[in-house]
């Protein structure tokens, strides 16, 4: 048993840092720990050394402008995370306690203990960090393109980011507690959802294109992220999901495989009608003559491919089309010509068959028709017959030419202006020797011809 | 919302003069406790918090706004506006010195003659000029405040203290003297010590008085040096005493040096 009258004096076998600090702010005394943290000498204590010598810069001002104002009115501070400094700019981490001895409120001295937490301070400059980090982080989640949120692992939504608004039309406050899967998952998907939950809690991150349900009830495509997120106990906790809508790619993707099939289908049309006119100009002329023409011919496909490009696609202009049938053997203000009618669109099909036609009409207009003398005119006009099923009606009127007469056999140019424009169009042609010039009709179903 | 209400101020005493007190970085206006009653007798006293510290309502601090001192010097004009007060003493502590330097600039009406406390126009060193403290040191005073906010913080100081069934300990921890919001904090520390105001104080016209503590870690002898050579009307007193804080460590001293500077002919 020890004397109980006994105090405890031994300050230097103590394993804690103890100083006192004199009124007039000097290091009165120091017990052997601390002053072996400092790697001071024990007749150097109380020579002219400031306590707040023995503190970091940084923590000399903290030390004045927090921690004398809180002995000065509390009388003591607790917990505080400081780091010494040697006199070769080394550094100790401690905590440190202060008690003041205030008389009068003034402070007579002030006693100091300190415990190093090295490690401890270590692991709170990295909570420092984290904090940091984490704001970081909310910064980049918040700003983020990409929908963004965290999901428990009982499914129910605990984050959701402005980008997921946008995406999925919920307000944050909406979603929240709300269960993933009823909120965004098609029911049909429901149990695949299952599957990729399985995979991500083994460690896996999800990744890949999928479709999750918008507030107005559309399905919107997107490519999602999934990966697990873990608690303190490394348990598994629930996962975070990012998604970025892909609908617009999606859509682009689906128009260029439809445009590719139809630059197919084109192809072979183009080709099918090549192979027509070859053979059909190949009855007509030989040599360097059949050369001319067949050019001639292919050009006027070309201008037709030209107009049906110029209208994006699939809708060619019947002004636009006929006028450029005359392109290449007239100048567009020739006054012999007259071209008019209500605006028609036509699909493709159609538009090369009327183009290759009023091509092959103006050709025979040149050469042996109205257009092969300065006194000749053509007027092509057209109009749209009302009626329960509308048809267009296009007349070419030849005038002032030498006198013609119906040729002995059916050449290309009557192929293209009879039976192939008929076949296609599903409608009517006709033509007239009339006296005053050739004259030439059609009329079809406007419906087939504009589909 | 009044800048009065906002910044939690106290005014007392009755006269003719009337005389402000900023309390400076780190702590509140409690700092005052024993300075300013002493004027009350024969001044109006006005003492508040600055925004975001004390009583202040934090809810007001514009990151944007208290960016540079400048906010603060504004609340200080519009507290003395809306006291329809002309004419006062202005006492600043630490950097307080440099915010009432910039409203006795701005509104000479206002603020008739100045008491800097422990001032420092810059702390960072720069060529000649020695302000005591390189800027890494400053930096790491940045840390030291964040290491040491962990567990005082509002929102944290329950959690950290595994106390969430004890919200009382947390409580204590943040009402009591001198704590603030740790952002707050953080970013007022580096308004305080990364600012230069060394042409801002050249500018000052009214008598000022320069009070400092002879062994003040943060104010080195060449600050009041640079102070005394480059103020237009400046006067130094230096107390043979330790620290930033003469006003609470030694306020008698303080009282007697500040009422000969107000009132120079009444003897204490």
């Amino acid at each position: 048993m020890s004397d109980s009258s006994e105090c405890l004096t031994d300050f230097d076998q103590w394993p804690c840092g103890l100083a006192v600090m004199d009124a007039s702010g000097q290091l009165e005394k120091t017990n052997a720990f601390l002053r072996q943290w400092l790697g001071m000498d024990a007749a150097e204590q109380g020579v002219d050394v400031r306590f707040v010598d023995i503190l970091s810069r940084a923590g000399r001002i903290y030390f004045e402008t927090h921690l004398r104002p809180l002995l000065l009115v509390n009388g003591h501070f607790s917990e505080v995370s400081l780091e010494l400094e040697r006199p070769d700019g080394t550094r100790v981490a401690v905590f440190m306690n202060g008690r003041a001895t205030l008389s009068k409120g003034r402070m007579v001295s002030a006693h100091f203990s300190m415990f190093r937490n090295e490690q401890r301070q270590a692991f709170e400059h990295e909570l420092v960090a984290k904090r940091r980090e984490s704001e970081a982080f909310k910064v980049l989640v918040g700003s983020s393109p990409y929908a963004i949120m965290s999901v428990s692992m009982d499914r129910t939504i605990r984050a959701w980011n402005p980008a997921a608004e946008q995406l999925f039309g919920y307000a944050e406050a909406e979603v929240i507690g709300q269960k993933f899967d009823e909120i965004l998952v098609p029911p049909g998907d429901r149990k695949s959802l299952g599957e990729d939950l399985q995979r991500i809690t083994s460690g896996e991150t999800v990744r890949g294109e999928t479709e999750r349900l918008h507030k107005n009830g559309h399905r919107v495509q997107v490519e999602r992220s999934i990966a697990a997120i873990h608690d303190v106990t490394q348990e598994y906790s629930g996962f975070v999901a990012t998604y970025s809508d892909i609908s617009a790619r999606k859509a682009s993707e689906a128009h260029i495989q439809t445009l590719l099939q139809e630059v197919n289908h084109r192809s072979k049309n183009l080709i099918a009608v090549v192979q027509v006119i070859a053979r059909q100009t190949a009855r007509m002329y030989e040599g360097s003559e059949f050369f001319s023409a067949f050019s001639k011919r292919l050009a006027s496909l070309t201008s037709n491919q030209d107009t049906l490009l110029n209208s994006r696609g699939n809708q060619a202009d019947l002004e636009t089309l006929a006028r450029s049938q005359f392109a290449h053997l007239v100048t567009p203000e020739d006054p012999r010509i007259t071209v008019g009618g209500p605006t028609v669109q036509m699909n493709e099909a159609t538009s090369q068959a009327i183009g290759m036609a009023l091509f092959e009409l103006a050709t025979n207009a040149a050469k042996y028709g109205g257009l092969s003398k300065d006194t000749g005119s053509v007027t092509l006009s057209w109009v749209v017959a009302q009626g329960p099923d509308p048809k267009l009606e296009i007349s070419w009127v030849e005038s002032g030419g030498p006198s013609v007469s119906a040729p002995e056999r059916m050449g290309f140019g009557s192929q293209v202006t009879g039976p192939i424009l008929q076949g296609i169009t599903s409608g009517e042609t006709k033509r007239e020797f009339h006296p005053d010039g050739f004259r030439w009709f059609f009329s079809a179903p406007l419906a087939k011809m504009t589909e | 919302m009044s800048t009065v209400e906002r910044c939690a101020v106290n005014t007392s005493g009755s006269g003719d003069e009337a005389i402000v007190f900023l309390h400076g970085y780190g702590c509140d206006s409690g700092m005052w406790r024993k300075v300013a009653p002493f004027f009350e007798k024969d001044s109006r006293v006005v003492t508040y918090d600055l925004m975001g510290y004390g009583k202040s309502e934090a809810t007001h601090y514009d990151m944007a706004r208290y960016a540079t001192l400048d906010g603060h010097a504004d609340d200080l004009i519009a507290i003395l506006d809306e006291l329809q007060l002309k004419d006062v003493v202005a006492v600043g502590h630490s950097v307080s010195a440099m915010t009432i330097g910039l409203a006795a600039t701005r509104r000479p009406d206002l603020i008739g003659k100045l008491v800097m406390i422990c001032p420092s126009p810059s702390y960072a060193n720069d060529n000649s000029y020695v302000g005591g403290f390189e800027q890494r040191d400053l930096v790491g005073l940045l840390n030291v405040l964040d290491v040491n906010y962990l567990g005082w913080a509002q929102e944290m100081a329950p959690q950290i203290m595994g106390a969430a069934d004890r919200p009382e300990l947390g409580q204590e921890l943040t009402d009591s003297f001198c704590q603030t919001d740790p952002d707050i904090a953080r970013h007022f520390a580096r308004v305080t010590f990364l600012s230069d105001h060394r042409n801002d104080v050249k500018a000052i016209a009214q008598p000022t008085l320069v009070l400092q503590c002879k062994d003040d870690i943060l104010v080195p002898p060449s600050v009041w040096t640079w102070l005394t050579e480059n103020m237009q009307d400046v006067e130094l007193t230096v107390l043979d005493a330790t620290g930033h804080c003469p006003h609470m460590s030694y306020p008698e001293e303080t009282i007697k040096v500040l009422a000969d500077f107000v009132r120079p002919r009444i003897n204490i």
